[in-house]
């Protein structure tokens, strides 16, 4: 088991025809995941490396059964492109696509919730892993090994470099989620806890978070009352003065319950093991949480 | 992006939102000039993107080339004041606040009111398919002591706001103050504003672009163009380049938790690809305080040695002169690691491999407690 997707998670890649789309499509199959479909308006019929493209998401729907799509379409377009998949029934969207204006972020999350059809992970995603089963979107093909830690970060490279060195202590993640770095994101750190905390073969979390926003706040609101599995997290960003706005359009900090400091403070009363550097992360998983005794 | 306060209004205006009418000067003299021909008494404004709201009444020539004088001497907010909109002053009775912002816990967008001196603004939650609705506007106009004859100006000029704000891709939109003007000829006009827009909208805000001609980037983070680079510049010693914001804020974190030794100067975030354009541009932004440089780089599949290859090339061609930490991270990085161990060695002790970020941490406080600055 696993959570959002696994070896019979079926995708379709919007914009597969494109510099980007068609770059990790290639590196997805190499890595095993099953991409039945890909969608570029005007390139239906042609084919990618045994793929058939559509037109459009309902027809490659229809012909493919696809139950997940990941969005590599350019910025102005990325957004009708979910409309598009949710509108054709598509369940999970992974949207990778960065530098989404937020209101059209926004309104897009008001309607989805509002259907309650569709989950969509990002914008500005790297992607989800199931290790050795499925990987949906930027993640490079690092040697994820399989095994019981389910992780979810906002930011891509560090989360990588703590798999890595999980990796190394052979410690193994069940999945890895990226919620993305932008402000407003379809799926946040709370529904990604939620579905860690009902999956059988995740027996604790690793969570990596970073100042700006509040989603780490309500994501210890969330444990403190529902969580009962172990859970590990680094909130990078202590060194962030107010107001400043680092890389990630998500990661400004506009008042003091946005700081890494607040989110700290409010993870550990929620009994959070807390981390001050990223290797503390694996520390603790062995010293703490016993991981490899599980 | 933020907007100066003449930019703003300039945009308020086309949306049909009420402004008083002023003229930009860039000198004492040409402040004194304006006020001897046009207002007297006069409103001189500092143009700075700050929140801070510094403006002072001049009601001669001689005493707004003085009250110019001054402010184009001073800062404000930390940023040098450039350039003045002096505006005609207008007698008012009372003052409000009315913003539009984007609130990030709350997921939505905010319409917000309150008078001015009070501390606790009034909001109400704007359905983005909808938007402002009339009865939301009038709500917030009932709470605040303004007398319900200026309740339908206040209503239009909220949902005019509204516009403003969706037009122009907003973050935040602030009408501060909304002023009450004094009798005769009451009414409610747009004293000062502030505009924020969302940097990933410019791409189709074109008149916004042609609108902001000037470097108004000042001391906010500016994307670099090409490499997608991300530089905020703190106040302390030590700078540190990294790919990806998570890394580069990881990075920063083990930096200023040696307050007493160092403090976070330059963030440099690399987004994107490690190529030597990119790696060479973060080099070319660091500040000339920098006392030592952590270099924290997470390494895709097999990208370790060329990496390190890259690093060296160009600290030979910047002839860097400062120490600097490289950690990398990633698999199949030891070749990586021989080769900077190698030039550290044999080439210049300037630069040290560190392992883990816990080594990162302990090669910094070696360098910079034996090389006294």
């Amino acid at each position: 088991m696993s959570i959002l997707i696994n070896a019979d998670t079926n995708f379709l890649i919007q914009g597969i025809t494109g510099r980007e789309g068609s770059r990790h499509t290639l590196k997805m199959l190499e890595a095993g995941t099953r991409i039945v479909g890909g969608v570029t308006p005007e390139k239906g019929g042609d084919w990618l490396k045994g793929i058939p493209v559509f037109d459009n998401v309902r027809t490659a729907v229809q012909a493919t059964g696809a139950n997940a799509t990941i969005v590599f379409v350019g910025v102005a377009s990325a957004i009708d492109a979910i409309y598009e998949a949710a509108d054709a029934g598509v369940e999970l969207i992974v949207c990778v696509t960065e530098g989404i204006p937020i209101v059209d972020t926004l309104k897009l999350c008001t309607h989805l919730r509002k259907e309650g059809k569709t989950r969509l992970i990002g914008p500005n995603s790297p992607g989800i892993v199931t290790p050795h089963q499925s990987y949906a979107g930027i993640v490079p093909n690092l040697a994820l090994t399989p095994g019981k830690v389910g992780v979810v970060a906002r930011s891509s490279s560090l989360a990588y470099d703590v798999m890595t060195l999980m990796s190394k202590a052979n410690i193994g993640q069940s999945t890895f989620v990226g919620v993305g770095g932008d402000p407003v994101v379809g799926t946040t750190f709370v529904d990604i806890l939620a579905l860690f905390e009902e999956d059988h073969d995740t027996s604790s979390i690793v969570l990596i978070g970073e100042s700006g926003g509040t989603s780490e706040i309500e994501a210890a609101n969330f444990i403190k009352a529902h969580m009962t599995k172990p859970i590990v997290a680094y909130i990078a960003g202590r060194a962030i003065p107010t107001g400043i706005r680092i890389g990630h359009p998500g990661a400004v900090v506009t008042t003091q319950q946005t700081t890494a400091a607040a989110k700290i403070e409010a993870l550990t009363t929620a009994d959070v093991l807390i981390a001050r550097t990223p290797e503390q992360i694996i520390d603790l998983l062995l010293d703490s949480v016993h991981i490899s005794d599980q | 992006m933020r907007l100066h306060e003449y930019q703003t209004k300039t945009l308020f205006e086309r949306y049909g939102i009420p402004i008083v009418n002023g003229i930009l000067a860039y000198s004492a003299a040409e402040a004194a000039e304006i006020v001897a021909t046009r207002y007297q008494p006069a409103i001189i404004n500092a143009q700075v993107l700050s929140d801070e709201r510094v403006f002072r009444k001049a009601h001669s020539p001689a005493e707004a080339e003085q009250i110019a004088t001054d402010l184009l001497n001073s800062t404000v907010g930390g940023l040098a004041v450039r350039h003045l909109l002096v505006e005609p002053w207008s007698p008012i009775q009372a003052e409000y606040a009315l913003a539009i912002e984007f609130d990030r816990s709350q997921n939505a967008m905010i319409l917000a009111a309150k008078p001015i001196g009070s501390a606790e603004f009034f909001r109400e939650v704007i359905d983005p398919f909808l938007g402002v609705q009339i009865f939301q506007a009038r709500y917030l106009a009932s709470k605040l002591d303004l007398s319900s004859q200026y309740w339908n100006s206040f209503i239009d000029i909220a949902l005019k706001l509204y516009q403003c704000f969706i037009g122009c891709d907003a973050l935040s939109a602030r009408i501060l103050p909304l002023a009450l003007t004094m009798p005769p000829q009451s009414r409610l006009i747009a004293l000062g504003g502030r505009l924020h827009i969302d940097d990933n909208a410019l791409y189709r805000q074109n008149e916004i672009q042609k609108l902001v001609t000037s470097p108004v980037l000042d001391s906010e983070t500016s994307p670099g163009m090409e490499a997608r680079i991300h530089t905020t510049n703190c106040l302390g010693d030590v700078a540190c380049i990294a790919n990806g914001t998570g890394l580069a804020m990881a990075t920063a974190d083990i930096i200023n938790d040696l307050t007493n030794l160092c403090g976070i100067g330059s963030i440099i975030d690399i987004d994107g690809e490690l190529t030597y354009q990119a790696i060479d541009k973060a080099f070319t932004l660091l500040h000339q305080s920098t006392r030592a440089i952590v270099i924290n780089f997470f390494c895709t599949k097999d990208t370790g040695l060329h990496i390190a290859d890259t690093i060296l090339r160009i600290i030979a061609h910047h002839q860097i002169t400062i120490p600097m930490i490289v950690r990398l991270g990633g698999a199949n990085l030891d070749t990586a690691y021989q080769v900077l161990n190698a030039y550290s060695a044999n080439d210049s002790d300037l630069l040290v491999t560190a392992s883990t970020f816990d080594d990162m941490r302990h090669q910094l406080i070696l360098k910079l407690t034996d090389s006294p600055s």
